[in-house]
């Protein structure tokens, strides 16, 4: 149901956000069909898989989100975009990011939060670091 | 004072109102964090059939949707066992106060925040104990190591995922709260008692029905009660009476409900008199000559039987017309009169529903609030505040139409005359034969049966519509005065106006919900078309059926033999 030209929970606003710069340390990308497999039972009939679609393109990019000591300064950036500025807030799950990078031209396009994740470890404990789960966005975005 | 991350312990009490007090216990030692991490999760769907796949975003998970995950010692703590007694106090999360439901923690400590920022804002951020194990390796110098899974505790107060425009609904809240008020009378939210898990199905074809849940026992077998939601604290979404109270093995009970239409089918449609012989309770038509009973007198009729012996004071009047027909000495739809009623060994209840839906193929239905009696085609016209009764998803049920669509339709009556809707040549034309169990003359068997083939080509798909928690403006039968999905593939057609009659004109047609579904965390419409075609009409006395019924003839043949006193010679 439209209602001026808004689907509600279905559709996005449009309302730009914060840029952010990360540092990638391990970037993939994974294709995936979505198929339906018939097996074979017996010597004459021959087994088939018929393709259905496609999941959406997923990327997972791990890096660097910044220094402990700086995590203050790194979040001022983002202040007025965020009522709870935290670094587990960085990165909000179902908001829509638009990638671009010259050496990472995987990222480039939109994409949809899935997952994102924060960590820190003893053996590196003064970086924090992130995982981003992103599914790519296929629609378009509406101003 | 030197820099440290300190845990301040918070215990979860349940508050009267079922919402979660949050009251702070003890500091720990200081901590020293090793690993930490945070993962915060998005609820999508994914459909991943076609050459594009789509995603429906929801937002973020509920549950487990933010999740730390942290392993740290305690400094200082060892092996030294004249500490040992301290440290249980922190680390044992199991206690014996039943009002307790469980642990949480928030950071505190000098500087804590600049340690340990991965855990939000020190004092205010809080996060819920989900699995807290710990262990002490004797030969690693001893200390005390915990392995600490934490959930987020969201704060209502702070709109911290806020990702679309205002107005677009997406403040509504993902749980109501409901409450049920004991008592015949009108009552509202606040006088009701909490109640939780609650299950209200509507459907147009029988009564209403709810299940819900309440901590303790609070009602019996028998009692009467209104259902209110939190959203609409004046307007009862169900009225009722529990029809079984069950108590569960931890505590709590569970009770079914039943419409409160059910006190009807206690009277019987019969006088209770003296002597052997029972009188035959009918209702004659015409009752004078040439003279005939509108509906609503019928349904006058039948109420005042159950008026005569009201149950529990429950007064369901005589009758709110919704359809516009009420008036009418005719089965709408048709030129046939209303027959007589015959409503020996009936109870009020069947005896209505004999009359209304199946007779005439209208709804009967019960006001939430007074219980008062209407019936008709359509309820009433409600208008979709899309700011906070949007779509949150749509699917298409599979069509109750039939296997096919015939090419033309044979309609045979109860003498097996029959006619067929089209003329002509039928050669390679695919076709369905109905019954329909009444006499009628050939034109009007034609006239049916042309009726019944547009009938089976129209489009009279359902719909499954699902809107968020707390959306209970909507009753069975109600009529949508908009409603449409353009979002979904195929799409639901938009169908926006007022049906103003819903039995002779397909044009008009809106939506109208058959079955609902309210829940503490969505509510579901199935939608249908508010148009009653011949096949709604006459659904009892109109069958498909595999073969033709033969029509014979008896034919007296008269032979001009005699028979003679045979001759017997020897």
């Amino acid at each position: 149901m439209t209602h001026l030209n808004k689907s509600g929970n279905k559709g996005f606003g449009g309302t730009t956000g914060a840029t952010h710069t990360i540092y990638v340390y391990n970037i993939t990308e994974t294709k995936q069909i979505k198929k339906q497999g018939i097996s074979s039972y017996s010597q004459t009939v021959i087994p088939q898989t018929i393709l259905q679609g496609r999941q959406p393109d997923t990327i997972k990019i791990e890096g660097k989100l910044c220094k402990v000591s700086e995590v203050t300064q790194y979040l001022n950036a983002l202040s007025g975009y965020r009522s709870v500025n935290t670094l587990y807030n960085v990165f909000l799950p179902c908001s829509i990011l638009i990638g671009s990078s010259t050496n990472c031209p995987e990222i480039n396009g939109n994409w949809i939060v899935d997952t994102f994740k924060i960590k820190r470890n003893l053996q590196k404990r003064d970086l924090v670091l992130f995982e981003l789960v992103l599914n790519k966005w296929y629609e378009a975005l509406v101003a | 004072m030197s820099d440290e991350i300190r845990f301040r312990f918070l215990k979860e009490e349940k508050g009267a109102d079922g919402s979660s007090i949050w009251s702070s216990g003890v500091t720990s030692p200081p901590v020293n964090i090793e690993d930490v991490s945070v993962t915060t999760q998005a609820l999508t769907q994914i459909i991943s059939e076609g050459p594009t796949p789509k995603i429906i975003p929801y937002g973020v998970k509920g549950d487990g949707g933010r999740v730390a995950s942290l392993v740290g010692t305690f400094s200082g703590y060892s092996m030294d066992t004249s500490q040992n007694v301290q440290m249980d106090e922190y680390l044992d999360v199991l206690q014996d106060d039943p009002k307790l439901v469980g642990y949480g923690i928030s950071i505190t400590g000098t500087n804590a925040k600049l340690l340990l920022p991965e855990l939000g804002i020190p004092g205010e951020t809080r996060w819920r104990i989900e699995q807290f194990s710990w262990d002490r390796a004797a030969r690693q110098l001893g200390q005390w190591k915990f392995n600490i899974t934490l959930g987020y505790i969201w704060d209502a107060t702070k709109n911290e995922i806020k990702l679309y425009d205002d107005g677009i609904g997406t403040n509504t809240k993902e749980h109501v709260k409901f409450s049920a008020a004991l008592g015949i009378g009108r009552s509202n939210f606040a006088a009701g008692t909490p109640i939780y898990s609650p299950k209200i199905t509507t459907t147009m074809h029988d009564l209403n029905r709810a299940t819900f849940k309440t901590p303790t026992t609070i009602f019996s077998r028998g009692d009467i009660i209104h259902i209110y939601c939190e959203t609409d604290k004046y307007k009862a979404i169900f009225f009722g009476e529990i029809r079984e109270a069950k108590n569960n093995s931890d505590g709590t009970s569970s009770y079914d409900c039943v419409e409160i239409g059910t006190l009807l089918q206690r009277v019987p449609c019969a006088k209770m008199a003296a002597g052997l012989f029972k009188p035959k309770i009918k209702i004659p038509n015409p009752y004078k000559k040439g003279t005939y009973y509108s509906l609503n007198a019928f349904i006058s009729k039948i109420m005042r039987i159950y008026a005569s012996s009201q149950i529990k004071e429950y007064d369901p009047g005589m009758g709110v017309d919704k359809s516009g027909n009420g008036n009418s000495p005719y089965i709408p739809g048709s030129e046939q009169y209303i027959p007589a009623q015959l409503l020996s060994g009936m109870n009020v209840l069947a005896a209505l529903d004999n009359l209304v839906e199946k007779q005439c193929g209208m709804h009967t239905w019960f006001d939430n609030d007074t219980g008062k009696l209407e019936y008709g085609y359509l309820r009433d016209i409600k208008t979709i505040n899309p700011t906070t009764e949007y779509i949150v998803n749509t699917v298409k049920e599979s069509s109750l139409s039939g296997d096919f669509e015939p090419d033309y339709v044979i309609l045979c009556d109860n003498n097996g005359y029959y006619a067929r809707s089209m003329e002509g040549d039928v050669r390679g034309k695919s076709y369905m034969v109905y019954k329909i169990d009444t006499t009628l003359v050939d034109a009007q068997l034609r006239e049916r049966a042309i009726q019944i083939a547009n009938a089976l080509k129209r489009d009279a798909s359902t719909y499954v519509v699902s809107f968020p928690a707390g959306t209970v403006k909507f009753r069975d039968g109600d009529v949508f005065a908009g409603l449409g999905d353009q979002t979904v593939d195929p799409v639901m057609e938009w169908r926006g106006g007022e049906d103003t009659d819903p039995t002779s004109n397909p044009t008009d047609e809106v939506w109208q919900v058959r079955e609902l579904i309210i829940t503490d965390s969505y509510t579901q419409c199935i939608v249908g078309s508010s148009y009653y075609s011949i096949l709604d009409i006459f659904q009892n006395s109109l069958k498909p059926v595999a073969e033709m019924p033969v029509l014979t003839e008896t034919k007296d043949v008269t032979t001009n033999n005699r028979v003679v006193a045979p001759t017997v010679s020897e």
